[in-house]
C-alpha cells in the first residue's frame, strides 16, 4: 500500500494586490483587488511505505504547501490526497496521531520548560502510554545522546541541540510516517550527519516512510533513494537520484596525473575518435572531460596502456551542478501566470466596523451621562450638552493619539528582532515615533474625521465657534500624541527589565484611559484625586484638549495649558532617552 | 476526559514557568487588581453626582459590577485570543497545532492561560458579598448552582462573540484591531442597559448580548423584577453564541494558509 498518495493536488492562493502608493492604498481601503495565484498545481505521485523521498525545488516553488496539505494543515483547493490511510485535512486530530512533522525554521517545544517536560507533555498530547513512552524515549535519548540536555530549558540550547530534541519530540508516538521541512537548516556539519545517520537507522530499523524538503542536497544523497523535484508547482522530475544523475547530469571528468611529460597533442591522438575533450594545465596534469553516452573505462583503457601515469581522479558533476542547471533551466521555459482576478471588500468592512465601534463607544456614554444628569445643572463645571461634545472629542481624539508602540516595542525586545534595529541607520524610538504618528494621522482623516460627522447626526455635539478654541485643539491633539507615545515607549522599554511586561502594559492602558480623563472629565473627580492628577501628564491627553475644544478654556488660557503639555512633552523626555540609553547597554540576543 | 487531562497538564506546565519568573506572576495579579479597580472607581465617582443611576442604585450598580468580574475572570485565564493573529496566523504558529491531535481551538486556549485572572472573579465574589450584604439580600439554597450556571452562560458568551471575531483574522490578513475596540463595549453589559436608547439595548442584548454578562444575570439575585426573565435567558443565548463562535472558526480554519514558504 502507498503511505502517501496524492493525484492532480492543487492549492490556489488569493493574494492581496497592494496599489503603490499613498493613493493605491487609500484605494485599497475600498476595494481590495486579488490575484489568484496556484502554489502547487495539479500534481501526482505515490510514496510506497518505508520509502525516504526528497522533496526539492527553489524556494517558491511550492514545497511547503505541499507538505503542509500532506500534514493537514492546509486544505488542498482540489484534488485526491490521502495518508497513511487518511484524508488528511478532514480527519485532521485522528490523521496526525500517526505522522511525526518537524519543522526545521519552527520549534515544537515549549520556550521556557525542560526538555523533558515538553516530551511528558507530548506523550499526554499524543495519548501514548507511559510504558511505551518510556522505552521509546530511552532509545531516542541514548541514539541521538541528549542525556545531559534532558533538564535544561529549551531557550537555553543550541541551535544543533534544539534540533535533535525537536526530531524525539516528532517521533515520541512513534509516527510511520514523518515529514522534515528543511530538517537541516543552520545546523553544522557535524550535527547534520548525525541527523542524517538517524533518520537512515529510523527507516531502516522501523520502516518510517519519509518524506523531507531541503536545500542541502547532501541530505539527498545521503538518505534519498528518491527524489521528486519541483518547479512553479509543477513536479519536473520523480525518479531515482543517479537517474537524476544520469539525466540531467553533461558527463564525467578524469584527472591524470602523469610521471613524465605528456603532450595534449599526444593525449588527443590516443582517444581518437571518441568525443571527448582535452585540456592541460601543463605536461603534468591533464584532464579529459567525457560525455555521459560513453563509458569511462573505455577511454581510460585508450591512455592507461601507452602513458606514465602516476594518480587518476574521476570527478562527476556532483549534484549541486545538476540541480542548479535543472533549476535554470526549468525557470527559463516557465510559463507565464494566467492570475485570475477576484475583488472583496473585506478590509474595508474591518475599517467601518471601526468608526460604528468608536461611535457606540460616544453613545453609551452619552446615555450613562444623560441619566446621570436627569433633568439637567451642571457637574464638574460641564453643561450636559459640553459632556456631549467632551465625550464626541475625546474619543475620536483616541482615534489618533492611541497606539501600539508599546506593545510593538516589547515585542522586538522579546523575540529579539530590536537587535536588527540596532545594526540599521537610523535611531529606532524616532522611527518608531514617527510610524505612530502615520498611523495617527491615517486614522485621523480615515475614522477621526466621518466618526465625527456620525457623532453629530447622532447626538448633540457642538462644534467650536472660535478659530482660537480649533487652533489651540489641533496643536494640542498633536501634543497628546507626542506625550501618549512617550509613556508608550516607556513601558514598552521595560521589557528590558521585567521578563514579562504584559502586565505594565495591560495597566498603562487602563490608567490611560481613566486617568487622561477620557471616561470622566478630571473635574468630576473627588477633590484629593483631582489635585494627584494635577501633578500627572495623563491630563495633557485627553482632557486639557477636551476642554479648549468645548470651550471651557478659552483666549489666554489655551496658551497656558499648551504650556502644561509641553512641559510635560520635555520632562517625559527625560527617563525617555535615560531607559533608551540604559536598555542599549543590556542588550542580549537570544537564541542560541 | 482528554482535555481536562490536558488542561490540568497545562496548568501544571504555566505553574512551573511562571515559578521561574515569580515577580513577573505578582505584577501581573495586582495589575489585574488594579484594571478592576478603575472601573469601580468610575461607579464610585459616577454616585458621587447622583444617587441613582437609571432607578438602580450605587450598591446594586457595585453587585452588577461583582458578578460581571467572576465571568470575566474565568473568561480571561481559559480564553486568552488577544495576540492570536499576531502570534499564530503572522508567525506561523498555527501550523504547529495543526500536527497535533487535539481540537486546535482548545490547544490555543490552553497554551494561553492565564490564572492570575482568577484573582479578579474571586475580588467579584466578594464584592457581591459585600454589596449584596448592603442591600439585604436573601441567600437561597439555588444561589450558588445558579451562580455557577450564569458564570459558566456568560463565559460561553464571551468565548462564542470574540471567537467569532478572532476567526476573522483567518480571512484577513491585516490586523484587525477590533477586539480591543471591543474590550470598550463589553463594559457596557455591567450598567443597567434600560439608560441606553433602543437601538444601543438592542445592541448589547441580541447583537453583541453583554448585556448577558452583566446586568441580566445579576438582576436575578437583585430581585429585580423587570429583568428575571432575560435573566433566564443567559444559558439559551450562551448555546447559541458558543455555536456561531466554533462554527465561524471552524471555516475560518479552512482557510488557514500558513505563514512563509
Amino acid at each position: 500500500m502507498a503511505a502517501i498518495e496524492v493525484r492532480d493536488l492543487r492549492k490556489t492562493y488569493k493574494v492581496q494586490k497592494n496599489r503603490e502608493g499613498l493613493k493605491g492604498a487609500f484605494l485599497d481601503l475600498f476595494k481590495r483587488e486579488y490575484n489568484e495565484v496556484a502554489a502547487v498545481k495539479d500534481i501526482s505521485f505515490q510514496i510506497p511505505e518505508g520509502e525516504i523521498c526528497g522533496y526539492i525545488g527553489e524556494n517558491g516553488a511550492g514545497k511547503s504547501t505541499t507538505i503542509k496539505m500532506l500534514t493537514g494543515i492546509l486544505v488542498p483547493t482540489s484534488g485526491y490526497l490521502k495518508v497513511g490511510g487518511f484524508v488528511p485535512y478532514a480527519e485532521r486530530e485522528k490523521f496526525v496521531q500517526h505522522i511525526g512533522v518537524v519543522f526545521g525554521q519552527r520549534s515544537q517545544l515549549w520556550w521556557d520548560i525542560g526538555v523533558i517536560e515538553s516530551f511528558e507533555l507530548l506523550r499526554k498530547v499524543y495519548r501514548v502510554p507511559q510504558a511505551d513512552y518510556k522505552k521509546r524515549l530511552d532509545e531516542l535519548v541514548e541514539r541521538l545522546q541528549l542525556q545531559d540536555l534532558l533538564n535544561r530549558p529549551v531557550r537555553k540550547l543550541s541551535l544543533g541541540q534544539r534540533m535533535r530534541c525537536e526530531l524525539v519530540a516528532a517521533l515520541l508516538h512513534n509516527p510511520s510516517i514523518v515529514f522534515l521541512d528543511e530538517p537541516t537548516i543552520g545546523l553544522d556539519i557535524v550535527v547534520k550527519s548525525e541527523i542524517r545517520d538517524f533518520l537512515k537507522d529510523m527507516n531502516r530499523d522501523h520502516g518510517t516512510t519519509i518524506l523531507l524538503t531541503t536545500h542541502d542536497l547532501q541530505d539527498i544523497e545521503a538518505l534519498c533513494s528518491r527524489v521528486i523535484m519541483l518547479d512553479d508547482g509543477r513536479i519536473i522530475y520523480d525518479g531515482g537520484l543517479e537517474e537524476l544523475k544520469d539525466r540531467w547530469g553533461t558527463g564525467k571528468e578524469v584527472l591524470f596525473q602523469f610521471g613524465t611529460a605528456t603532450k595534449l597533442d599526444q593525449l588527443r591522438s590516443w582517444t581518437g575518435t571518441l568525443p571527448v575533450i582535452w585540456t592541460a594545465e601543463n605536461d603534468l596534469n591533464a584532464k579529459v572531460w567525457i560525455p555521459r553516452d560513453i563509458g569511462v573505462s573505455e577511454v581510460l583503457g585508450q591512455v592507461v596502456g601507452q602513458a606514465d601515469i602516476t594518480d587518476i581522479k574521476i570527478i562527476e558533476t556532483n549534484t549541486d551542478e545538476i540541480v542548479r542547471s535543472i533549476y535554470q533551466s526549468g525557470s527559463a521555459d516557465k510559463p507565464a501566470d494566467s492570475e485570475a482576478e477576484a475583488e472583496s471588500k473585506e478590509g474595508a468592512v474591518i475599517h467601518y466596523s471601526g468608526i460604528l465601534i468608536y461611535s457606540l463607544n460616544i453613545g453609551v456614554y452619552y446615555f450613562t451621562w444623560k441619566a446621570i444628569y436627569g433633568d439637567g445643572g451642571e457637574l464638574g463645571g460641564f453643561t450636559a450638552s459640553q459632556m456631549t461634545t467632551y465625550l464626541a472629542v475625546s474619543w475620536m481624539a483616541r482615534a489618533f493619539y492611541f497606539n501600539n508602540l508599546d506593545r510593538e516595542i516589547s515585542t522586538d525586545i522579546r523575540d529579539g528582532s530590536i537587535a536588527i534595529q540596532f545594526i540599521r541607520p537610523y535611531n529606532y524610538l524616532i522611527v518608531k515615533m514617527m510610524q505612530g504618528f502615520g498611523e495617527g494621522m491615517f486614522r485621523f482623516i480615515m475614522l477621526m474625521i466621518p466618526g465625527m460627522a456620525i457623532a453629530m447626526l447622532l447626538f448633540p455635539v457642538k462644534l467650536p465657534t472660535e478659530l482660537s478654541a480649533w487652533a489651540g485643539f489641533l496643536v494640542m491633539l498633536f501634543f497628546s500624541f507626542l506625550i501618549n507615545s512617550q509613556l508608550n515607549v516607556i513601558t514598552g522599554l521595560m521589557s528590558f527589565f521585567v521578563e514579562n511586561n504584559e502586565g505594565f502594559m495591560r495597566m498603562k492602558r487602563v490608567v490611560v484611559d481613566l486617568f487622561s480623563g477620557l471616561i470622566i472629565p478630571i473635574s468630576l473627580f473627588p477633590s484629593w484625586l483631582g489635585g494627584i492628577m494635577s501633578f500627572l501628564p495623563f491630563q495633557a491627553i485627553t482632557y486639557l484638549p477636551g476642554s479648549v475644544f468645548t470651550g471651557r478654556i478659552q483666549g489666554a488660557s489655551i496658551w497656558n495649558v499648551l504650556g502644561i503639555q509641553v512641559v510635560w512633552f520635555f520632562t517625559l523626555l527625560i527617563p525617555m532617552i535615560g531607559l533608551y540609553r540604559a536598555s542599549r547597554k543590556r542588550l542580549f540576543v537570544q537564541g542560541g | 476526559m482528554y482535555y481536562l487531562g490536558l488542561m490540568g497538564e497545562y496548568l501544571k506546565n504555566y505553574m512551573k514557568t511562571r515559578m521561574t519568573y515569580r515577580a513577573d506572576f505578582w505584577v501581573e495579579v495586582i495589575s489585574d487588581l488594579l484594571f478592576q479597580a478603575t472601573n469601580l472607581i468610575f461607579i464610585f465617582v459616577i454616585f458621587m453626582h447622583t444617587n441613582s443611576l437609571g432607578g438602580w442604585s450605587e450598591s446594586e450598580v457595585v453587585f452588577v459590577y461583582g458578578f460581571f468580574m467572576v465571568p470575566f475572570g474565568v473568561f480571561s485565564c481559559f480564553v486568552n485570543l488577544w495576540n492570536f493573529s499576531e502570534r499564530y496566523i503572522v508567525k506561523g504558529e498555527m501550523d504547529r497545532i495543526m500536527t497535533r491531535p487535539a481540537y486546535n481551538l482548545f490547544q490555543i486556549f490552553l497554551e494561553n492561560v492565564d490564572p492570575p485572572a482568577l484573582v479578579g472573579s474571586i475580588i467579584g465574589c466578594i464584592i457581591m458579598l459585600i454589596s449584596g450584604g448592603q442591600l439585604g439580600l436573601s441567600f437561597e439554597w439555588w444561589t450558588i448552582p445558579v451562580l455557577l450556571l450564569f458564570t459558566i452562560s456568560a463565559v460561553a458568551i464571551y468565548t462564542g462573540i470574540y471567537t467569532t471575531l478572532t476567526s476573522l483574522s483567518f480571512y484577513s490578513d491585516a490586523p484587525t484591531g477590533i477586539l480591543p475596540l471591543m474590550y470598550n463595549v463589553q463594559g457596557y453589559g455591567r450598567y443597567p442597559v434600560t439608560i441606553y436608547n433602543r437601538a444601543i439595548q438592542v445592541l448589547l442584548t441580541w447583537i453583541l448580548p453583554f448585556a448577558f454578562v452583566g446586568v441580566y444575570p445579576a438582576s436575578l439575585f437583585l430581585e429585580r423584577e423587570e429583568m428575571w426573565r432575560m435573566a433566564w435567558l443567559t444559558p439559551l443565548v450562551g448555546l447559541v453564541f458558543l455555536a456561531i463562535g466554533l462554527t465561524a472558526w471552524n471555516c475560518g480554519v479552512k482557510r488557514y494558509r500558513g505563514a512563509g514558504s
